[in-house]
């Protein structure tokens, strides 16, 4: 049995994750559960006394509170990341209308600039991922480079997205 | 500090910003993808702008742009709720945020709608905009100013709904003043208001809040000058009038010419704060701290770009309401708003602010419009003349060569507001004792001779009064027949 502990940031990150049980309630066994979740570290003779007085306030205290002894695990994952490079004949600037263009049409946001480039946010059903964007002006074209980095099917799913319109764009197939 | 901002590039900047905002919430109907993009510059814009690489940009200007970027911002994230559009990146802003912008947004009706035009529906007994004026009187104001000075809020948000909330009240009000003069049916609405506002505000404020003594001492005030109610109505009258009438289609001093375009006048002041505690006498007397603005278009050959005139006549209007007259010259922060609307509303164009004051102008203000950090700083975008309705004495930046050029204009009205001034005293006198000798009336209230000569002819003419030489009296001596 697994405790996990989730921060989030805002509503709608929050009802990602009710979403996220939602897709998975039917492989694993999820519970949310209800009340207070107390996270205790110390000497087990003063969290054995921590519990017996939080029974003492509570009505029914045997039914409500239940104690487990946790240990951290590092699960399994990595995080995935593709890069796609593109060389063009077209211009810096037209390639950088074309990024804006490119990125509006997948819903990813501006988030701040780097120095080799720029960096957005993009939010799918399969998860969010983030967008390494440079384009290196040369005297017969640009040379542009997309990092895609996430958790999970996003980043294949961003990838092939992007892929599939740089080439429409640059006529290559 | 010298501010040597690259002013170009920050509007350049700003620009897609602005454009959101100038579509207002109707930037809903556009498609995702589009306000995706919009987003998307405004943030690179935002970033750009603040790495510092326009250098030092004024620091009013400098907050105006910060709170550009923000508004358009939220202006958009509300798009996208509104929608039910998929884009987190957008739920940067609070609830109160997006809140306080839908609320004051609904006002937008004032954006587009002249006094003329507010007047109309309201004399129509519109439903939509009658509701709009209840809800301001008896709870919006005060929730608006609430919500406004709550520090969870963005500053930048802060200062462009205030900015923007200014300008809807000022149209309400301008449309206001009139409707309560002329119309016992809407005073007595707005009186109900009031009422209702106040008695709300009472029942949430402690009694030991209250402290009755106080304002009986501020009746009892004494000051270099005496200006009585009924006297800055009527520089107020005299001033906007003779300005309007100045500014008539065309203007032409020292050989340049102006084409007159967007001749507007408005009022600041809010006359239905006092409803409740003055006579309807004296609402119809509180001056309105009335302002007339115009762009002046110059003929090619001398100057480019158009300036925009805005001549106000400013006072401290809560003393005209209670006790009735005030004594005490305009201080820097009686003006310092005006400064910085003036900062704000200056685009391309320069600004020549007009200031006229029937109590003068403090020491303090004096040196600092002719100051030189306020050349260094100011004079970029913005002229200032200050005027003495009472002396006459004109104010400028020695440094400011439009705000000079412009004198002329005031300057030559002047001696009209004193004779105009020193007819309504002879009237008076008529009225009392049915003549008035000249020399006794000069030595009475200082008036040079011309003007008082000015005031006897101007009156034989309107009332059909005799001016006459009297050898017995040894001077001129107006009388009726």
């Amino acid at each position: 049995m697994f405790l996990l502990i989730l921060d989030y940031e805002s509503d709608a990150e929050r009802k990602r994750i009710d979403y996220a049980i939602e897709r998975w309630q039917h492989k694993l066994k999820i519970k949310k559960p209800k009340g207070t979740i107390i996270v205790l570290d110390g000497k087990q003779g003063l969290i054995d006394e921590f519990v017996e007085d939080l029974c003492s306030r509570l009505e029914k205290s045997e039914e409500k509170v239940q104690v487990h002894r946790i240990k951290s695990y590092m699960p399994e994952i990595e995080k995935n990341v593709n890069k796609i490079s593109y060389q063009t004949k077209e211009k810096k600037d037209y390639l950088e209308k074309f990024i804006k263009y490119l990125m509006a049409k997948l819903g990813a946001s501006y988030e701040y600039s780097s120095e080799i480039g720029k960096v957005y946010k993009v939010y799918t059903k399969k998860g969010q991922a983030k967008l390494d964007i440079s384009l290196q002006g040369k005297e017969d074209g640009t040379n542009v480079i997309i990092a895609i980095d996430g958790y999970g099917d996003v980043v294949d799913f961003i990838s092939d997205k992007i892929n599939s319109e740089m080439n429409t764009f640059l006529g290559e197939s | 500090m010298i501010y040597d901002g690259n002013i170009d590039r920050a509007k350049e900047l700003v620009n897609v910003a602005k454009k959101v905002i100038n579509k207002g919430s109707s930037v809903r109907y556009e498609p995702f993808e589009k306000r995706v993009q919009l987003w998307n510059d405004i943030k690179q814009n935002q970033d750009i702008y603040e790495s510092g690489e326009c250098g030092r940009i004024l620091d009013d200007l400098d907050k105006h742009y910060r709170a550009t970027y923000d508004f358009a911002l939220l202006i958009l994230a509300r798009s996208f709720n509104e929608n039910d559009d998929e884009f987190p990146a957008s739920q940067v802003f609070s609830e109160g945020e997006l809140k306080i912008y839908e609320k004051i947004e609904k006002y937008d009706v004032f954006e587009i709608s002249t006094k003329e035009d507010i007047k109309k529906r309201v004399i129509a007994k519109d439903k939509n905009l009658l509701g709009l004026f209840e809800e301001y009187y008896i709870q919006m104001d005060k929730w608006v100013e609430e919500t406004l000075d709550n520090s969870d809020m963005r500053l930048t948000l802060r200062y462009y709904l205030k900015k923007k909330w200014g300008e809807y009240k000022q149209k309400m009000n301008d449309a206001v003043n009139d409707l309560i003069r002329d119309f016992d049916w809407f005073r007595v609405l707005v009186n109900e208001w009031v009422k209702i506002e106040k008695e709300t505000t009472k029942e949430d404020e402690k009694p030991e809040d209250e402290s009755p003594e106080q304002d009986e001492e501020e009746i009892i005030e004494d000051g270099p000058r005496f200006i009585e109610i009924g006297e800055a109505k009527f520089y107020e009258h005299n001033f906007i009038g003779r300005t309007k009438n100045k500014l008539h289609g065309k203007l032409e001093f020292s050989g340049k010419k102006f084409k007159i375009e967007d001749l507007q006048e408005h009022a600041e002041a809010d006359l239905s704060n006092y409803i409740n505690d003055v006579s309807e006498n004296t609402i119809k007397n509180i001056p309105e701290n009335k302002y007339v603005i115009a762009r002046l278009i110059p003929k090619k050959l001398f100057r480019k770009k158009p300036i925009i005139l805005k001549a106000v006549f400013c006072s401290r209007v809560e003393k005209y309401a209670k006790p009735g007259f005030d004594t005490y010259p305009l201080e820097l922060n009686d003006i310092n708003p005006y400064i910085s609307d003036a900062m704000n509303e200056t685009k391309d164009e320069r600004m020549l602010l007009c200031i006229a004051s029937p109590t003068g102008f403090s020491n303090e203000v004096q040196d600092h419009i002719g100051g030189k950090e306020f050349h260094q700083n100011f004079l970029g975008t913005v002229s200032i003349c200050l005027i003495d309705l009472v002396t006459g004495k004109l104010i400028t930046n020695p440094h400011d060569k439009t705000a000079k050029e412009f004198m002329e204009i005031f300057a030559l009205e002047i001696d009209e507001e004193k004779v105009a001034k020193a007819k309504k005293q002879v009237t008076e006198t008529m009225i009392e004792k049915g003549g008035v000798r000249l020399d006794d009336f000069i030595k009475k209230h200082g008036y040079k001779k011309q003007i008082v000569e000015n005031a006897f002819y101007d009156l034989k003419e309107e009332k059909d009064y005799k001016v006459e030489y009297r050898r017995d009296l040894g001077t001129q001596w107006l009388w009726k027949e």
